[in-house]
């Protein structure tokens, strides 16, 4: 296995965000990926478990399951310990609905859990449409933390759910929640189609900063609290952790992209989920089978892009959510045929 | 009476914020600041005066520029010397009123 030789783009780990089912119990009003009850796409074992071993030795360290709900696919624990196995650490953001004794047997699969959260439980569960779904949330948490397993909330800040964060972040302190991690509301998959309304603007993100700071100092030693937002200065003058891309130097296929989306059609896509069509790393299939061409042919296209954002990035002076502005930028680029 | 603990007057700016009681204005004029030196910021404290901000320099740094152009309130400047030579940290300290107000009140 190639051993990675620094950090690669802006996470701390060399991560394969993967997306095995889109069936979810749940079918949310801004679910990026449109999961719900009756989806069925799913991706097998006989495929996910070649490919995974190539992606391993590509220096991939974190497998993150997301969906669909991952706690519903039918071979979650063959998944979980194939990918233990070649030395993946394994965590997942699930609903929470399942994180319970009845799964324990899953839940050890894991090394860590996130439960996804939408606000307090009113907005929660008007986003969910679900009246139990804050409950059930809340249950998971409190379940995870005592029986010893690290866990964290994800906490997806829109207009109508900013409001809840300073009690929630209270609330998980007192559960003994490990951290919380505020992220800017996406517009994707059903976002843009139920709610607009509750997208965050510039002043919004920069309010989200300062809470998230705010916060941040208050439960220092009692629960992490961190905001998915830096402010563009601070994303130009670190620009260097693109340099395997921006060089055109990528002796492994983490030091080109980080994450790899995977969704549950198989298609491989750079750090968004709903990234354009047009940087499309290939299908998983073809990394059963051996072959990693479709991703260093997509090199070239990732280093333009990332040039031009980061020159756009240079006369701006706000907060910004980096993967989702990466991708708003990769769309405008695709618009205007530049790519 | 008892004093505010830092953990109290934190949690009360964060809720302020939280309800939309701090105007947009305010907050670009503070992010617009935050980042005007173009210094890496290494964290963000809230004190009775407003915000204080830490950053990171590994350049040679004029207080005079921070305390006459910037007009913060209070610059600290700490060497770290023989642990990392030729690096900063400077702590600024900027009179917000709409900041410190909000988080006295609590």
């Amino acid at each position: 296995m190639a051993a990675p030789q620094s950090r690669s783009g802006y996470l701390p780990d060399r991560t394969v965000h993967l997306h095995p089912l889109a069936r979810c119990n749940l079918a949310c009003k801004h679910c990026y990926s449109h999961s719900n009850p009756q989806a069925s796409d799913l991706l097998d074992m006989k495929v996910l478990a070649p490919a995974l071993a190539r992606l391993r030795a590509e220096g991939y360290e974190v497998l993150s399951l997301s969906g669909g709900e991952p706690m519903l696919y039918p071979e979650l624990g063959a998944l979980t310990s194939h990918a233990r196995s070649l030395g993946f650490r394994v965590v997942a953001i699930s609903n929470g609905f399942r994180l319970n004794a009845r799964f324990q047997h899953l839940i050890d699969g894991f090394d860590g859990l996130a439960i996804s959260f939408d606000g307090g439980r009113d907005v929660h569960n008007k986003v969910r449409c679900n009246p139990r779904a804050y409950d059930m949330a809340m249950k998971g948490l409190e379940y995870l933390t005592g029986i010893g397993k690290p866990v964290a909330a994800a906490y997806t800040v829109s207009k109508e759910s900013v409001q809840d964060i300073p009690a929630f972040v209270d609330d998980a302190a007192r559960l003994g929640v490990r951290a919380v991690q505020l992220r800017p509301l996406v517009m994707a998959g059903r976002a843009t189609d139920d709610y607009t309304d509750f997208a965050l603007n510039k002043a919004d993100r920069h309010r989200l900063w300062l809470i998230g700071e705010a916060l941040a100092s208050a439960y220092e030693g009692e629960i992490a609290v961190h905001t998915d937002l830096a402010h563009a200065r601070n994303i130009v003058a670190n620009r260097s952790a693109f340099d395997a891309v921006l060089n055109g130097c990528s002796p492994t296929l983490s030091d080109l992209v980080n994450p790899l989306v995977i969704t549950p059609q198989g298609r491989m896509l750079p750090y968004t989920y709903d990234f354009p069509q047009e940087f499309t790393l290939g299908h998983i299939s073809e990394l059963a089978q051996g072959s990693i061409g479709a991703i260093t042919q997509s090199a070239p296209k990732l280093k333009d892009l990332l040039h031009s954002v980061f020159e756009e990035l240079e006369g701006r002076d706000d907060f910004i959510d980096w993967f989702a502005h990466t991708r708003d930028h990769a769309r405008e680029l695709v618009d205007a045929a530049l790519v | 009476m008892e004093a505010t603990s830092e953990k109290e007057v934190h949690k009360a700016i964060a809720t302020r914020l939280a309800r939309f009681d701090i105007r947009d204005d305010v907050l670009e004029k503070v992010s617009a600041r935050v980042a005007r030196n173009g210094l890496k910021v290494g964290g963000v404290d809230f004190c009775p005066y407003g915000i204080c901000i830490d950053y990171f320099c590994e350049k040679e740094l004029s207080i005079d520029e921070l305390l006459v152009k910037e007009k913060y309130r209070v610059v600290k400047l700490f060497p770290y010397g023989i642990l990392v030579d030729d690096l900063f940290r400077v702590q600024v300290e900027m009179h917000v009123p709409e900041l410190a107000q909000h988080g006295l009140r609590g």
